[in-house]
């Protein structure tokens, strides 16, 4: 750990560089606002630039998320520390201070030109968790095409110690031993935006995730259908098969007091009709089938995208699902329990089933520190006046925008983000009047 | 330049000297592993496209492991894609 802890100042603090993160700093630093962003990830764009398309609308997600990188990466008011965590905040004499540790990249990125060389010399693969394991990248690696920054990471846990990438780099930016830096920021305000974690997919045990290879997740299904996706196309796992019969198993990490989680994830339904209708563009011969206790399309535009789909020949099928099998072939077998019709249990094989897990919230105050908000019984940041100012938390001068104060679609976290940044900018009017 | 290549000689040499020696041997029978992997597909690639399942089944090797390492050298342009057959996409050496 160097000795000298380097002091910064900003307006506002702001925490997760998702799509919160990144619209709530424009909006500030538009209005005049210096902006601090953290991002513990070695790039900016969250959850969101993972994506393929968005509902209902079925725009690419990483045209409307890489702009907002780029426009954050190039503010002159918004300074950008990715790969850094907040270790905790606390408040002084009407301000915060902020204890930020950057975690080794082990290169100088003042050095590094994203030449990708040391990538390419290295000789040590892992999974890579931006394809959620499904794909391989090197032990340094830039962690994906469009990242911002576009600096290369090493894993030094998995590092052989060869020197490859050293060799390699035209620019000698290598750095092994490359320790820890921390920060002290002084902020005028704070606003969260930590976004959201799926549910294990391993959680439900009955239905074999992480088990079986050939039961996914949501997100992993989002990279098979993102135009640079790991296989290049729609294949399943076990063995490259293009699969002919994919289902979507609903309400597999929500409403589900076993789970601890018995509130709807609220997007669940409408990210599962997103996927099967690519499906179906991908994949026109293949049967997709749905299996849901109900439907809830709540938004604008939502319960006609819902009828599209079935317009489409997507099969919804009212039934409880109670366990996932698999044969020989790992195909996927589902014992399923209908709800309309003939009750009676009968067992399905499909290629590819893709679990359809609930939200939970990223950050939690009670387990990982940092600043002591107040949470909800269902673990999410609670909201003070929910119904006319969202962002507000139990803390004056911090705020929330996004997923952090429970699960929500694109579209409400953005207007959110809008939302905290006003409510920021009023904060720091109040404080600079007094 | 040559102070440089020192340097890292030096660095390399602090961390080896850091790291538990049963470690580092893993690291290194795991990278042999990985190297023999590749050398093993790209054999049977190399001449004629194939399926996962056909490779699988000239390496001995499970289909899983066969598709992550397809999977994994199409990303650093050591495999392409080839033509379909059937329900699957061969693939060949680059």
């Amino acid at each position: 750990m160097n000795g000298t802890i380097e002091q910064l100042k900003a307006d506002v603090l702001v925490v997760g560089a998702g799509i919160a993160g990144l619209q709530t700093s424009l909006d500030l630093a538009d209005q005049g606002n210096r902006v601090l962003l953290v991002e513990r990830q070695p790039s900016i764009g969250g959850r969101m630039i993972n994506l393929s398309k968005v509902f209902p609308t079925l725009d690419c997600a990483s045209c409307i998320t890489t702009p907002r990188m780029a426009s954050v990466a190039h503010h002159s008011s918004i300074d950008l520390y990715t790969y850094t965590e907040v270790d905790r905040i606390e408040r002084e004499k009407g301000k915060f201070r902020a204890y930020l540790t950057k975690k080794p990249r082990y290169i100088e990125e003042e050095l590094c030109i994203g030449c990708k060389r040391c990538e390419e010399a290295c000789t040590t693969y892992l999974p890579d968790e931006y394809d959620h394991g499904l794909g391989g990248k090197k032990a340094i690696s830039i962690p994906f095409t469009n990242a911002i920054p576009q600096y290369p990471v090493m894993d030094m846990d998995n590092c052989l110690l060869c020197g490859s990438c050293a060799k390699a780099c035209p620019t000698q930016c290598i750095n092994f031993l490359q320790e820890p830096k921390t920060f002290e920021v002084e902020a005028g305000a704070v606003i969260m935006t930590t976004g959201y974690n799926l549910t294990e997919l391993s959680a439900k045990k009955q239905y074999g995730g992480t088990k079986y290879p050939n039961v996914i997740s949501p997100l992993q299904m989002e990279r098979l259908l993102a135009p640079h996706g790991p296989y290049g196309g729609v294949m399943r796992p076990s063995d490259g098969k293009i699969p002919s019969s994919i289902a979507f198993v609903q309400c597999a990490g929500s409403r589900d007091k076993s789970l601890g989680v018995p509130y709807c994830s609220r997007v669940c339904c409408m990210y599962a009709i997103k996927q099967a209708m690519l499906l179906s563009g991908s994949l026109p011969i293949a049967d997709i089938t749905i299996y849901y206790m109900d439907i809830r399309a709540f938004g604008k535009g939502y319960e006609q995208f819902y009828q599209n789909a079935k317009a489409m020949g997507i099969e919804f099928v009212k039934a409880k699902v109670g366990r996932i099998s698999e044969d020989s072939e790992h195909n996927p077998i589902l014992r399923i329990e209908r709800q309309e019709d003939v009750a009676q249990p009968e067992e399905v094989t499909h290629d590819l089933v893709v679990l359809s897990l609930g939200m939970v919230p990223a950050w939690v105050p009670d387990r990982d520190g940092i600043i002591p908000l107040e949470t909800d019984t269902d673990g999410f940041i609670r909201s003070m006046n929910e119904k006319i100012t969202p962002s507000l938390t139990s803390l004056s001068g911090v705020f929330a925008a996004g997923t952090i104060t429970g699960p929500k679609d694109i579209v409400d976290t953005i207007l959110e983000a809008g939302a905290a940044a006003t409510e920021a900018a009023n904060y720091l009017r109040g404080q600079e009047v007094r | 330049m040559d102070e440089n290549k020192v340097s890292y000689t030096e660095q390399i040499k602090t961390l080896r000297a850091r790291r538990a020696e049963g470690n580092l041997k893993a690291m290194q029978e795991r990278s042999k592993q990985q190297s023999h992997a590749q050398k093993t597909i790209l054999a049977v690639i190399d001449k004629e496209a194939k399926t996962v399942p056909e490779i699988a089944e000239a390496t001995g090797m499970s289909t899983e492991a066969v598709f992550w390492w397809i999977t994994a050298m199409r990303k650093y342009n050591k495999v392409m894609d080839d033509k379909k057959q059937g329900e699957y996409l061969a693939y060949r050496k680059k």
